[in-house]
């Protein structure tokens, strides 16, 4: 017993998660929830991937700074019980702003979430703070993180990743030096010779975050880390497997149907990702249906043709219907003999009989009848983005890239 | 209204169902994918506002406890009340098996004694079927009867198989027969009983004296008819005994008619189950889905007609399965060929074999009265060797622990059982 203790030293690790975001470039996805409560892969919510990689981790002390609709994650998060996290030491909690008796405002940035709970940080037995973001797609075991920080001294050990050339200017690119010393950062360059870039996963030691928060310092990049460089206190922790920020419905579309090409992400036995189940009865594919290619979840009555798509529970998909490199989520409805390309499809939306939803076609923006792109994210990259109760009448044809808001009517109802 | 404690019948051997039992008891066998035989009256108990539920147990009880937990997929996990499961257990008098349906009752006399309640509703985990229970306890109460019994109409021709009551216009059961050969009434007894609780007491401390087995069917329910002491409620939904391995082969393919007499698509009340964290169903570019009930963790690579796949089933390439139900975690290999077959929990049929092909007509050697309807069983985590055939009416149970597989192929009718098994 004492053998172990006295061989290895042991971190004790507490883990904040950024879930703030309004994720406005996410559109219509997140006119009504929290980026990190958007559905993903067929029952999944983004978070849920951080928040199973933290317990196959053996990491059980988890608060989630929320503040941007925050209802979808309380209600999806709960006490933790999907993630056994509903514990007597530990768990997972949500904190959102609150009123602490002096000036109170909102989350104004990554480091100044962080302060305004620095309280947690100061209470904490923890001696490393270990800081994700709620908002990415990726298997990671942190233990190897934590060892490297531990192995490296410093007081800020970072997530890097090589990324291709073309891909530099979405990043934060740091250099890193031979012996794994982060000595330049960068954030998103219009070009880049560094070739790794930052994956927004920080490791801190305590004393050094608390000494390195303070009012006016809001960014965790900025503020925390870059002054950080010229100490040599920066530790880059290199991780090679697959990662995906979910920053725009072209990567939200584009991580959700690589899953077709890398099931392993959800369907690694030894590294299960942990949900708030369904509880739906089994999908139903009816006796005319051909479904190839796909991800169905519980719950999907399909009687028409799916193929490259992924359907959430609940999902129906009628006698004659086709459905194409599209994602739909729960409880939407696709009408006999509709057709639905190269779409996104949010909860509760209906689609009526053969009605046309997307395209092949590469508009950009939106025309079709619908309003032309005037939030930030409303470019959707010819992807037709349908928010959650919209319904298209039957007959009634919705372009390639449009944006549907949330419960819109598109096209009028027509006697069949 | 006061509450009603419920009494669940969980114990019985379900020696019919041949070896889909052999390892588990009858209400924890697999039914419509994902869920298990009892899901449904534990679903009806808590759909029906019922929070106090005592299950008693008896035959290979492991897989059922497990599943049940401490009730919580049913929000029975509760500070008053909640979910128990009763074992046969020793007592400071006396220790036995439970010797019969009421004796089971009988013996946890003293939970029954403490409760306060005023009814108690002694249910069978049996069955599938969706009811509410407050129906039936609105009924019990206006009958002003000390007891009712759950009743359906069945078809004339299967009489024999249930206990035939006739019913008297106010509702009162005048005559109750066990398994008539002839019979002009087509009420049947669902096995499902409402009891005023101080009422059962004192019945069953009178009735234990004199028959030990004592049986609900057998001895109380005759015994009430007599006395004119019981009435029947007419459910008139959809109802059914999983009795013997053809009605569980049928009722589970029925569930793929374009409407299932079994609700259960209702997705603000579906039946609730254990959960399970697979991810969901995955198919790919060669796969050729078509009639089928398939849950989540699946992966499908082959073809998949008219049958239903539990959760974690694997359907390799080229693969074909037709008129099939799959339990949780089977492998179907490369090449594979399965049809009309029942594959139990986590066995693998290997590349090219062929599983479920032959002459219906030639009954099973070991077990001619159950298996006669031209279906395959393969028992629980066996192993069935490459290119290996079945024919049809077979029952293979070898066990992949140990490496005991059927070795060659086995011809209609046949049987390879690994260890002992009872004709």
């Amino acid at each position: 017993m004492g053998s172990a203790q006295g061989n290895r030293k042991f971190l004790k690790t507490l883990v904040l998660i950024l879930a703030g975001g309004t994720g406005a470039e996410l559109s219509v996805l997140t006119r009504h929830r929290a980026k990190t409560a958007v559905p993903f892969g067929g029952r999944y919510r983004v978070i849920d991937f951080c928040l199973s990689n933290c317990v196959h981790s053996g990491l059980h002390e988890i608060a989630v700074l929320a503040q941007y609709s925050p209802k979808s994650l309380i209600d999806h998060i709960g006490m933790g019980k999907p993630w056994d996290l509903d514990r007597k030491t530990g768990g997972v909690y949500i904190l959102q702003p609150t009123h602490n008796g002096e000036a109170a405002t909102w989350y104004l940035g990554t480091a100044d979430a962080l302060y305004q709970n620095i309280d947690l940080v100061r209470n904490s037995k923890a001696d490393t703070i270990l800081v994700l973001s709620g908002d990415q797609i990726y298997v990671m075991d942190y233990r190897l993180l934590l060892q490297e920080h531990l192995e490296k001294g410093k007081a800020v050990t970072i997530a890097i990743k090589e990324v291709q050339a073309s891909q530099r200017s979405r990043f934060g690119m740091v250099r890193c030096s031979r012996d794994g010393i982060v000595t330049a950062f960068r954030e998103k360059p219009a070009a880049s010779t560094f070739r790794f870039a930052s994956l927004g996963i920080y490791v801190f030691r305590r004393d050094f975050l608390l000494d390195a928060l303070g009012p006016g310092k809001t960014n965790i990049v900025f503020d925390i880390v870059m002054p950080m460089l010229k100490r040599r206190e920066v530790a880059g922790f290199t991780f090679e497997g697959y990662w995906e920020d979910i920053g725009s419905i072209k990567s939200y579309y584009r991580a959700s149907l690589q899953l077709l090409r890398n099931r392993l992400l959800i369907t690694d036995p030894d590294w299960p990702i942990f949900t708030l189940g369904s509880e739906l009865a089994p999908a139903r594919c009816g006796a005319g249906s051909r479904v190839s290619d796909s991800i169905v979840a519980d719950g999907c009555t399909v009687k028409g043709r799916v193929s490259g798509s992924i359907l959430f529970p609940g999902v129906t998909i009628d006698k004659g219907a086709v459905v194409r490199d599209s994602i739909v989520l729960p409880y939407s409805r696709i009408g006999s003999g509709a057709r639905v390309t190269r779409a996104i499809l949010d909860k509760f939306v209906v689609i009526g009989n053969e009605a046309r939803v997307g395209g092949a076609g590469k508009r950009r923006g939106a025309k079709a009848g619908e309003r032309a792109a005037t939030r930030p994210g409303d470019e959707t990259d010819g992807i037709a983005v349908l928010g959650r109760g919209a319904r298209v009448a039957p007959g009634a044809t919705v372009g390639p890239g449009a944006l549907v808001e949330p419960h819109e009517r598109v096209g009028s109802r027509r006697p069949r | 209204m006061s509450r009603t404690a419920v009494f669940i019948l969980a114990g019985g051997v379900g020696k019919r169902l041949s070896l889909l039992t052999r390892y588990r008891a009858k209400p924890a066998v697999s039914f419509g994918g994902k869920y298990r035989i009892i899901d449904f009256t534990l679903t009806n108990c808590i759909r029906s506002g019922m929070d106090e539920v005592y299950i008693l147990t008896q035959y290979i009880s492991r897989s059922l406890v497990r599943h049940i937990g401490i009730g919580k997929p049913w929000d029975m996990d509760r500070m008053t009340g909640g979910l128990h499961v009763l074992h046969p257990h020793l007592g400071y008098q006396a220790a036995d098996w439970y010797r019969g349906t009421a004796d089971a009752i009988f013996q946890n006399i003293s939970v029954l004694r403490k409760l306060d309640c005023e009814n108690v509703l002694i249910l069978s985990g049996d069955h599938v079927y969706l009811m509410d229970y407050r129906d039936f306890i609105s009924f019990h109460r206006e009958s002003g009867k000390p007891a009712s019994v759950g009743v359906v109409d069945v078809p004339k021709g299967m009489t024999s198989e249930f206990g035939i009551a006739t019913v008297d216009r106010a509702g009162t059961i005048t005559r109750f027969e066990e398994k008539p050969k002839k019979s002009d009434g087509t009420l049947a007894s669902m096995g499902i009983y409402l009891f005023n609780r101080e009422y059962l007491v004192s019945l069953l401390n009178n009735l234990e004296v004199k028959h030990s087995d004592l049986d609900f069917g057998k001895h109380v329910i005759p015994h009430l008819v007599s006395k004119g002491m019981i009435s029947a409620f007419h459910f008139e939904g959809y109802w059914l005994d999983i009795g013997t391995l053809r009605s569980y082969y049928q009722a589970s393919l029925e569930l793929l008619a374009e409407r299932p007499r079994l609700g259960l698509y209702s997705w603000s009340a579906p039946v609730l189950t254990a959960p399970d964290d697979s991810p969901p169903l995955v198919v790919t570019r060669e796969a050729d889905i078509s009639n089928s009930l398939i849950c989540n963790g699946c992966l499908v690579r082959g073809r998949v007609r008219s049958s239903i796949l539990s959760p974690g089933v694997r359907v390799e390439k080229g693969a074909s399965v037709e008129n099939s139900i799959l339990f949780n975690e089977c492998t179907i290999a490369a090449g594979a060929e399965v049809r009309n077959a029942i594959i139990d929990k986590g066995s693998v049929v290997g590349p090219r074999a062929r599983v479920g092909f032959g002459d219906a007509r030639v009954a099973n050697q070991l077990q001619p009265a159950y298996l006669d309807f031209g279906v395959t069983i393969v028992g629980k985590r066996t192993a069935i060797p490459a290119g290996v055939r079945i024919g049809t009416n077979c029952l293979v149970g070898g066990t992949l622990d140990k490496g005991l597989v059927p070795k060659r192929d086995l011809p209609d009718g046949g049987y390879f059982i690994a260890g002992e098994m009872r004709p």
